[in-house]
C-alpha cells in the first residue's frame, strides 16, 4: 500500500513536469496558434483584424507562466479546455478518439504476443536449426520494414487482390485486422528475439536440468518450467513497447483511416493547437505511467521473489 | 499427469489454431462486409448511397468554422453563389441592387425556399442567422455595419465604406443560412439546418458526414439518397478505397493518381483547372530582391512550362497572372508572360550589378546566396527543387527549407527572408478584389512588403465602384503593374484530381471549388451498376457536361 502511495505521488510530479515541457516547447515553436487555428476553420488566409480578434478571445496575448497557470488550474479542475481550431472540449474529441487507439493498440499487442512468444520458443528450443533461422529471418524482416510500407502492401494483397478485408476505415473487426497486423508485426520482431534469448538462458539454468532429469516430457519442462521464468523481461519490453504503438500508431491511423490519438496530436501540432497538444501528452504521459505502474506489478506475480524495488531480493 | 498430457500444446496445434482462427476471421469480415461495400453508387430498391473520401477532417457542425464543407456538400445555401465562370449569381437571394451611394445593399429572397425543418425562409431568420456570420471571426475584416430585414421579402445590408466585393463574400460558407432550429439552448450549433438539397442526418467526428436528400428541395431531387462524406487523410488510402469501391468519388488526389485511374476499368480521373496559384512570394524590402531586375531575373530564369511537365505530370497550366484566363473574365487577357530566358536573366542580374563568378555571382564581395522557403503541400517541395535547380543556372546559390505552414508565416511576418514558394486560392470568394491580399501596401497577408501608391488607389476605387466594366478596368491595370514589378512571381496554376466511380454522369466541377454540386449526379447502368463495369464502360454515352474528362482508357 505505501509503495503504491509513493508510486502515485511520483506519478503526480512526472505528470506536472511532461505538462510543464510540453506547454513550453509548444509556446517556443515558431509559429501563430491564431493564423493557424483560423487557416484550419477557414481554409484560407486570415486577416490581421481575425488574427487579432482571435487571440484576444483565447487569452494568446497573456505572458507565458500566465497562460500555463491558467491551463493547469482548470485541468485540476477537470477542465481541459477547448480546442481553438474545432471549438470542441478537448475532452471530447479524446473521447471520439481514445476507444480508436486503445482497441488498436491492445489488438496489435494480441498479434505481436501470438506470434512473439511462439516463435520465440520455437527458436529457443532448437536453436541454429532450420526454424530458429527462419523465425530470426522474420524477425529482421519484420523490425526493418517500415509500417506505412507494410500497411499499403497488406492493403493492396488482401484487401484489393484477396477481398479479404476493407481497404481502409474504422467500426468492425474486419477493419482492425490489416492496421493490427501492421502495427503488431514490428512489435512480434523485437519481442520474438527477447523471448529466444532469454528462453536459451534459461533452459541452461541449472533447474531446467533438474526438471529434466527428473524424466519430465519436453512440452512440460519448456512450457511449464522454462517460458514462466523467461517471461519477467519480456513482460518489460511487452509494456516499453507501447511508445511503439503510440508512435506507430501516427503513421497506422493515418493510412487505415482510423482517427485516433496519433492523428489527433499530429494535427494539433501542426494547427499549432494548443489545448489538444496539451490534453493528449498528459493523457499519454498517463498511460506511461499506468503502464509502468502495471509492469512493475506483473513482475512480482511471476516472480513472488521481487521485492518491492523491483529487484530480486 | 493425464489432464497435463491432454492439454500439452504443440507447435502444430498452435498454427492450426491460428490458421483457422484467420480463416474465421476473414470468413465473417467476407459476409459482414458484404451488404456494405458492394454498396457503393449502385442503386439497391432505389437507395443510392454515395461516399466521398477528402483529405479534410469534419470536426465541427458549426457554419462559422466548417461551413465551407457544409456549403461543399451544399447542405447549407448562402444568398450568392458562385458560378463555373467564377462569378457570382442568384442563390437564396434572387436579386439584389444598391443605393447611389453603395453603402446599402437590398437582398431579395427567393419565393418558396424552405429550410430542412419545414419552416419558411423568411426575413427575419435570414437577419439573424446573417448577424451572427457577421459577427464572427471569419468575417471580422468586412466592413459591415447592420444587418436588418425591410418588408417581406427584402435584407438590408450596411457598409460603412462602399464595398463592391460584398456578394462575392456572401458566397463564404460561413454567411450561408441556417435555421433557428440548428442551435441548442445556449447557442451552439447541433445540427446545421439549412436548405440545400441534401440535409444533415448524422456525424462522427473527425470520420464522416452523413447527409440524405432533401425531398421538399425547391429544385430537382437529388439521384444520390444518402451522400456521406468521409475524411481519409492519405491520398494513396483514399486511391486505394476508391478503387476498392470503398468511395465513389476520392477528391484531391495527386497526378500520379491518374494512371491508376485510367488504368481501372471500374474508376475514371476527372481533372479540372482552378484559380489556385503556386507562387513565390519576394522580400521587396530587403537585398536581394528589393531589386526590381533581380526579380525580373528570376522570372526569366525558371523554366515554368519545364516544371510543368517535368514535376507536375502535365498538371499546371504555366501561370501567366494572377488568374488563369479559362477561368474567370477577370483575368488580364494581355498580360505578357516572362519567357523563360536564361540569357536574358544572366543581363539583368549583371545589371543589377551581380556579376558572374565562379559558380554563385557576387556584388560587393558578397555572393548571391538566398533562401527559398516553402511547405508540404500542393507539390510544393518537389517544384521548390525544381526552382532551385534552374536559378542556380544563372548564378544563384539557393538553399532550400521546407518548414511548416505556420512557421513561414510569422518568420516571413517577422523578419527579413528572401523568397518563399506559397499556394493559395486567388478566387475562393469570386471577386479580384482577392489582389488586395497580394499586393496592397498595408490590407495584404501575403508578406512581400510591395508597396505602390498607384496600386493602393486602383485597389480602393475598384471596391467603392459597382460597374463590373469599371472594376474590371482597374483591376486589369493592377495586373499589368504587379506584372511588371514582380512582388510576387505566378509560376503555375493549379489542376484538381478527382477520381470517380465509372458509373457516375453528370459531374460538372466547380471551378472556385466552393460546392461539388453533387445534387447534379446520375448513374448510368442502373441497378447493379457496379456489378456490371465492364458492360458499361462500352456503352457509355459521351458527356457534354465533363469538360476535361480523361477518356482513353489504356
Amino acid at each position: 500500500m505505501r509503495y503504491l502511495l509513493k508510486r502515485l505521488v511520483t506519478t503526480v510530479l512526472v505528470l506536472g513536469g511532461v505538462s510543464i515541457l510540453t506547454f513550453s516547447m509548444t509556446a517556443l515553436t515558431p509559429g501563430d496558434p491564431a493564423v493557424a487555428a483560423l487557416v484550419e476553420q477557414t481554409g484560407h488566409q486570415p486577416s490581421e483584424e481575425t488574427v487579432v480578434a482571435f487571440r484576444e478571445q483565447h487569452g494568446l496575448n497573456e505572458p507565458f507562466p500566465v497562460r500555463y497557470a491558467d491551463w493547469a488550474i482548470d485541468t485540476l479542475g477537470g477542465d481541459l479546455g477547448q480546442s481553438y481550431s474545432s471549438e470542441q472540449t478537448v475532452a471530447s474529441m479524446i473521447g471520439q478518439r481514445l476507444p480508436n487507439t486503445v482497441e488498436l493498440a491492445a489488438a496489435s499487442m494480441v498479434i505481436a504476443i501470438a506470434i512473439a512468444v511462439p516463435a520465440g520458443v520455437a527458436s529457443a528450443v532448437n536453436p541454429g536449426g532450420r526454424v530458429d533461422y527462419a523465425a530470426q529471418f522474420g524477425a529482421l524482416v519484420g523490425v526493418s520494414m517500415p509500417n506505412f510500407w507494410l500497411g499499403y502492401l497488406l492493403i493492396i494483397v488482401a484487401a484489393l487482390w484477396l477481398d479479404l478485408f476493407p481497404v481502409a476505415g474504422s467500426g468492425g473487426l474486419d477493419h482492425l485486422v490489416l492496421p493490427a497486423v501492421t502495427l503488431g508485426s514490428g512489435m512480434s520482431a523485437v519481442i520474438a528475439r527477447l523471448v529466444r534469448t532469454t528462453m536459451l538462458d534459461v533452459l541452461d539454468a541449472p533447474y531446467i536440468r533438474t526438471a529434466r532429469s527428473k524424466g519430465l516430457r519436453e512440452r512440460i519442462v519448456v512450457y511449464k518450467h522454462a517460458l514462466r521464468n523467461a517471461l519477467v523481461p519480456v513482460v518489460t519490453i511487452a509494456g516499453l513497447q507501447l511508445s511503439y504503438v503510440l508512435n506507430g500508431a501516427v503513421v497506422v491511423e493515418a493510412v487505415f483511416q482510423r482517427p485516433g490519438l496519433g492523428t489527433l496530436l499530429v494535427d494539433a501540432i501542426f494547427a499549432r493547437d494548443y489545448p489538444v497538444i496539451q490534453g493528449v501528452t498528459l493523457l499519454v504521459g498517463v498511460i506511461f505511467v499506468l503502464t509502468n505502474l502495471a509492469v512493475d506489478l506483473t513482475y512480482r506475480y511471476l516472480d513472488p521473489r521481487i521485492d518491492r524495488r523491483g529487484e530480486p531480493a | 499427469m493425464l489432464t497435463l498430457r491432454n492439454r500439452r500444446l504443440s507447435r502444430r496445434d498452435a498454427l492450426k489454431g491460428a490458421t483457422a482462427g484467420l480463416i474465421g476471421l476473414a470468413g465473417c469480415s467476407g459476409t459482414s462486409q458484404d451488404g456494405e461495400r458492394t454498396s457503393s453508387s449502385e442503386q439497391t430498391e432505389q437507395e443510392t448511397t454515395f461516399r466521398v473520401g477528402t483529405p479534410w477532417n469534419p470536426d465541427s457542425l458549426d457554419p462559422l468554422v466548417k461551413g465551407w464543407m457544409f456549403r461543399k456538400l451544399n447542405v447549407i445555401e448562402p444568398l450568392v453563389i458562385a458560378d463555373y465562370n467564377a462569378s457570382v449569381k442568384p442563390g437564396l437571394a434572387s436579386g439584389w441592387t444598391t443605393s447611389d451611394d453603395n453603402l446599402t445593399w437590398k437582398f431579395t429572397l427567393r419565393e418558396g425556399v424552405s429550410f430542412h425543418d419545414g419552416t419558411p425562409l423568411t426575413v427575419d431568420a435570414v437577419v439573424a442567422s446573417l448577424r451572427r456570420s457577421f459577427n464572427s471571426d471569419s468575417l471580422a475584416s468586412l466592413p459591415v455595419e447592420s444587418v436588418s430585414g425591410s418588408g417581406e421579402r427584402v435584407v438590408e445590408i450596411e457598409t460603412s465604406t462602399p464595398f463592391a466585393p460584398l456578394p462575392a463574400h456572401l458566397t463564404r460558407g460561413p454567411t450561408s443560412i441556417i435555421a433557428e432550429s440548428s442551435y441548442d439552448d445556449d447557442g451552439n450549433v447541433t445540427a446545421p439546418v439549412g436548405t440545400g438539397p441534401f440535409q444533415f442526418d448524422s456525424w462522427k467526428p473527425g470520420e464522416r458526414i452523413t447527409t440524405v436528400s432533401n425531398p421538399s428541395y425547391r429544385g430537382q431531387t437529388p439521384a444520390i439518397d444518402t451522400l456521406v462524406y468521409e475524411s481519409v487523410p492519405d491520398d494513396q488510402t483514399r486511391l486505394l478505397k476508391l478503387e476498392n469501391a470503398e468511395l465513389d468519388m476520392a477528391r484531391a488526389l495527386s497526378g500520379s493518381a491518374i494512371s491508376t485511374l485510367n488504368d481501372r476499368p471500374n474508376v475514371e480521373p476527372v481533372t479540372y483547372a482552378v484559380p489556385r496559384s503556386r507562387y513565390l512570394v519576394y522580400d521587396t524590402t530587403s537585398p536581394p530582391f528589393d531589386d526590381r531586375n533581380v526579380r525580373r531575373a528570376v522570372m526569366h530564369a525558371v523554366d515554368r512550362e519545364k516544371i510543368v511537365d517535368s514535376v507536375l505530370n502535365g498538371l499546371g497550366p504555366a501561370a501567366t497572372g494572377p488568374f488563369p484566363s479559362g477561368v474567370t473574365n477577370w483575368a488580364n487577357a494581355d498580360l505578357e508572360p516572362y519567357p523563360y530566358d536564361p540569357q536574358t536573366a544572366r543581363q539583368l542580374l549583371t545589371d543589377a550589378g551581380w556579376e558572374p563568378s565562379e559558380d554563385t555571382r557576387e556584388r560587393d564581395g558578397a555572393p548571391l546566396e538566398i533562401d527559398l522557403w516553402t511547405y508540404d503541400a500542393r507539390a510544393l517541395p518537389i517544384v521548390s527543387e525544381a526552382v532551385q535547380a534552374q536559378l542556380s543556372q544563372v548564378g544563384f546559390d539557393v538553399s532550400l527549407q521546407v518548414m511548416d505552414y505556420g512557421t513561414i508565416e510569422e518568420r516571413a511576418n517577422s523578419e527579413a527572408f528572401d523568397l518563399v514558394m506559397w499556394s493559395n486560392s486567388l478566387l475562393w470568394y469570386p471577386d479580384p478584389d482577392r489582389l488586395t491580399d497580394f499586393v496592397h501596401s498595408e490590407n495584404a497577408t501575403m508578406f512581400s512588403g510591395y508597396a505602390n501608391d498607384r496600386v493602393d488607389e486602383l485597389l480602393t476605387e475598384a471596391r467603392q465602384v459597382t460597374d463590373a466594366e469599371e472594376r474590371k478596368r482597374r483591376y486589369d491595370e493592377v495586373q499589368s503593374i504587379i506584372q511588371r514589378d514582380v512582388p510576387i512571381g505566378w509560376l503555375t496554376y493549379v489542376t484538381n484530381v478527382v477520381g470517380v466511380d465509372a458509373d457516375v454522369t453528370g459531374y460538372e466541377p466547380l471551378p472556385t471549388e466552393t460546392c461539388y454540386h453533387l445534387e447534379n449526379l446520375d448513374f448510368d447502368g442502373g441497378e447493379n451498376a457496379s456489378q456490371t463495369e465492364t458492360a458499361n464502360a462500352q456503352h457509355r454515352s459521351p458527356d457534354a457536361l465533363f469538360r476535361n474528362r480523361h477518356r482513353s482508357k489504356k
